[in-house]
């Protein structure tokens, strides 16, 4: 029975091939569209999702200078706020996993005849660890460096690549002014950070060594900011109060004077972009599918037609013997078919735009097996849904009307 | 007992000028086997009455019962059923699906008695060889002559029988040329057992011959008016 009804729907179609393919060519519109924006709504959702990783997890981030409801006002000359024992204070307190306090500023980079500009981190060795930061090659500088201001770096695989070229950096030496640097590791690369910057184009090196042979800073331990690791991220709520409740106390801040630092939530900050891009990448989708709900107003009009048109022939089926839900259901496959059909082109068409789009916009993008299967599926329903209407007037035509429909 | 029996039927056609009425009053019994020919000038009524008979259409008023059931108790899909199993039509304009072949034409009702596909082709061919159209199987209806499609609508008609059925015989099919006034065939299936065999001669059909307008005079087997307007 299926299989006589599969066959008749199919040579319906055939009869009226121009229409049938037009028809579905709303349909593949439709699921082509919903994939190609699936794809690039998911590749940003990825994307900002290995940015969040790359930053590590529970962190705070505490800068120096003043905070506004804008954001952060700090003076160009002005006197870091920060400063090491801020950092110690900082270590004390409960919930507390990791403290690094970093100070920087971008230094000029020379090794033979390569000159490069990067930002040095100065700080200590827990930056490594509350950034989730593993390395490449080599190893890291230790306390003792920190003790002792070494000249020591580890360099960022963006920077090993500007310097160094195609020379394994580890062991090599490189100046800033006149002063030699010996690069101990190389970092594994982090690619972008949430605002676009490239993480790997950067050198990191023992705190006192950036702030008295690098900077040559006048304020003696003052830090720009300092990186705070939680142990986890239900204590970060209560250890963001303790943290700028202790930092006012040691800054001696009144009640009603404004903090002299800053206090970010890295997780939230991470938490909002993963929130904006997921609403991004929806967004798409639903503009997607009301090119897929158009192509499916398509089929139940030339379902509506093609009922009308073959009234005839359905009060001749219903004269031989064909019951409301046999013809209900000749009329309900053709549209699903046209939906499925449809479907699979636009599904094909979809991925193929998405992996065009991924590589001429060197963009991300994630077509994702479920995704597929969730267009496929809502084509069906589209096909049930749009094509139920027609096929249930159809079913519906009383015999001797439908006989005498010229 | 009578395989159709229609007591009082009457139906009118809602027209421009007001109501029409088509049939007024008519009474009929049919045993089963029975070969019989209504006849009467054009427009007299004999459509409107074959519809009935074949349950595509309801009268106004009057009862129908058919082998034991009452058509107005009947469904849609009841009704649908019946004509599956129980009735052929072969219309006035033959009435054949143009894009299928005539071997999907002639099993078409077999599809919705949901018999599979090899069953089907085989009785389709079977029917068509019957008629004398063993050869024709792939064409289209449009691509015969008119004769032939009738034929074909004949094939289509008599293909529903159950081949279970002992009585289905070749020489139970209609013979060429068909009256092309009747547009109906009903077949007794004998579900309950009677034994007619179908009267071949012309004198054992029994005609009911109306005169023009509604079927006002009818005769059942006595020769006696069953009916009377
Ligand atoms: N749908 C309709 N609406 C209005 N009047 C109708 C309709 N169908 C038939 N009639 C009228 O009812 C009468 C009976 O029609 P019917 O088709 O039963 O005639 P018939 O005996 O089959 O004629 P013919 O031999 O020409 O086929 C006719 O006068 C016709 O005009
Ligand atoms: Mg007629």
């Amino acid at each position: 029975m299926l299989g006589a009804m599969l066959h008749e729907a199919w040579q319906a179609m055939g009869a009226n091939r121009l229409r049938t393919l037009l028809t579905m060519l709303g349909m593949v519109i439709g699921v082509g569209a919903v994939v190609l924006m699936m794809a690039i709504g998911q590749g940003a959702q990825y994307a900002v999702a290995q940015t969040i990783n790359s930053m590590g997890s529970n962190i705070f981030v505490v800068l120096s200078g003043y905070t506004s409801t804008g954001g952060v006002r700090s003076g160009g000359g002005s006197a870091p706020t920060l400063n090491v024992a801020d950092a110690e204070a900082i270590a004390e307190l409960d919930g507390v996993d990791t403290v690094a306090p970093v100070h920087w500023g971008s230094v000029q980079m020379v090794h033979g005849t390569n000159n490069w500009n990067a930002w040095v981190h100065g700080t200590t060795p827990a930056y490594l660890d509350a950034r989730s930061w593993p390395l490449a090659e080599g190893a890291a500088f230790t306390d003792s460096d920190v003790r002792a201001a070494t000249r020591v770096a580890l360099i960022g695989k963006t920077t090993a690549e500007n310097l160094f070229g195609e020379e394994p950096p580890v062991g090599k030496t490189f100046r800033i002014g006149q002063a030699p640097f010996v690069v101990l590791g190389v970092m594994a690369p982090k690619g972008q950070n949430l605002d676009g910057r490239d993480q790997d184009d950067l050198v990191v090196m023992p705190l006192t060594t950036a702030q008295r042979k690098v900077f040559g800073t006048a304020f003696k331990g003052s830090v720009r900011q300092i990186l705070v690791k939680a142990s986890s991220s239900e204590a970060m709520p209560a250890l963001e109060k303790t943290i700028e409740a202790l930092l006012r106390q040691r800054h001696r801040l009144r009640e009603g004077v404004d903090n002299d630092f800053t206090l970010r939530n890295l997780t939230a900050v991470a938490d909002t972009a993963a929130e904006t891009t997921r609403v991004m990448s929806m967004l798409l989708g639903a503009i997607a599918s009301v090119s897929l709900i158009v192509g499916g107003i398509g089929i139940m009009n030339i379902m509506l037609v093609s009922v009308t048109e073959r009234t005839r022939e359905i009060g001749i089926r219903m004269a031989i013997g064909a019951r409301q839900r046999d013809i209900l259901l000749q009329f309900l496959l053709e549209a699903i078919i046209i939906s499925v059909i449809g479907c699979l082109i636009g599904l094909l068409l979809g991925i193929a735009g998405a992996i065009a789009v991924g590589s001429i916009a060197k963009s991300t993008v994630v077509i994702s097996g479920s995704a597929a299967l969730a267009a496929f599926g809502v084509a069906a329903g589209v096909g049930v849904f749009f094509g139920y209407y027609p096929a249930h007037k159809a079913a519906r035509l009383d015999p001797i009307e439908a006989l005498r429909y010229q | 007992m009578a395989l159709l029996t229609l007591e009082g039927i009457s139906k009118s056609y809602v027209t421009a000028a007001g109501p029409f009425p088509a049939l007024k009053q008519v009474s009929l019994a049919i045993e089963p086997g029975e070969f019989v020919a209504i006849m009467g000038p054009s427009g007299s009524g004999k459509s409107t009455f074959m519809n009935i008979l074949g349950c595509l259409d309801r009268p106004d008023v009057g009862h129908y019962r058919l082998d034991g059931r009452s058509v107005e108790m009947l469904d849609k899909d009841a009704l649908a059923e019946v004509r599956n199993n129980f009735i052929g039509f072969v219309f006035q304009g033959f009435n054949l699906l143009p894009r299928m072949s005539l071997e999907d034409n002639v099993a078409l009702p077999l599809v919705y008695r949901g018999l599979g596909r090899e069953a089907r082709r085989a009785q389709a061919r079977e029917m068509l060889a019957k008629v004398g159209l063993e050869g024709y199987a792939a064409s289209l209806p449009n691509r015969i002559s008119g004769g032939q499609q009738q034929r074909v609508a004949i094939a289509r008609a008599l293909v529903n029988r159950s081949p279970a059925d002992p009585r289905r015989r070749a020489d139970r099919q209609p013979r060429q040329p068909h009256q092309r006034g009747s547009d109906a065939r009903l077949r007794g299936t004998q579900r309950r057992g009677h034994h007619h065999r179908p009267r071949h001669a012309r004198g054992g059909h029994r005609r009911l011959c109306p005169p023009a307008g509604a079927l006002p005079r009818r005769r059942n087997r006595r020769g006696q008016p069953d009916a009377a307007s």
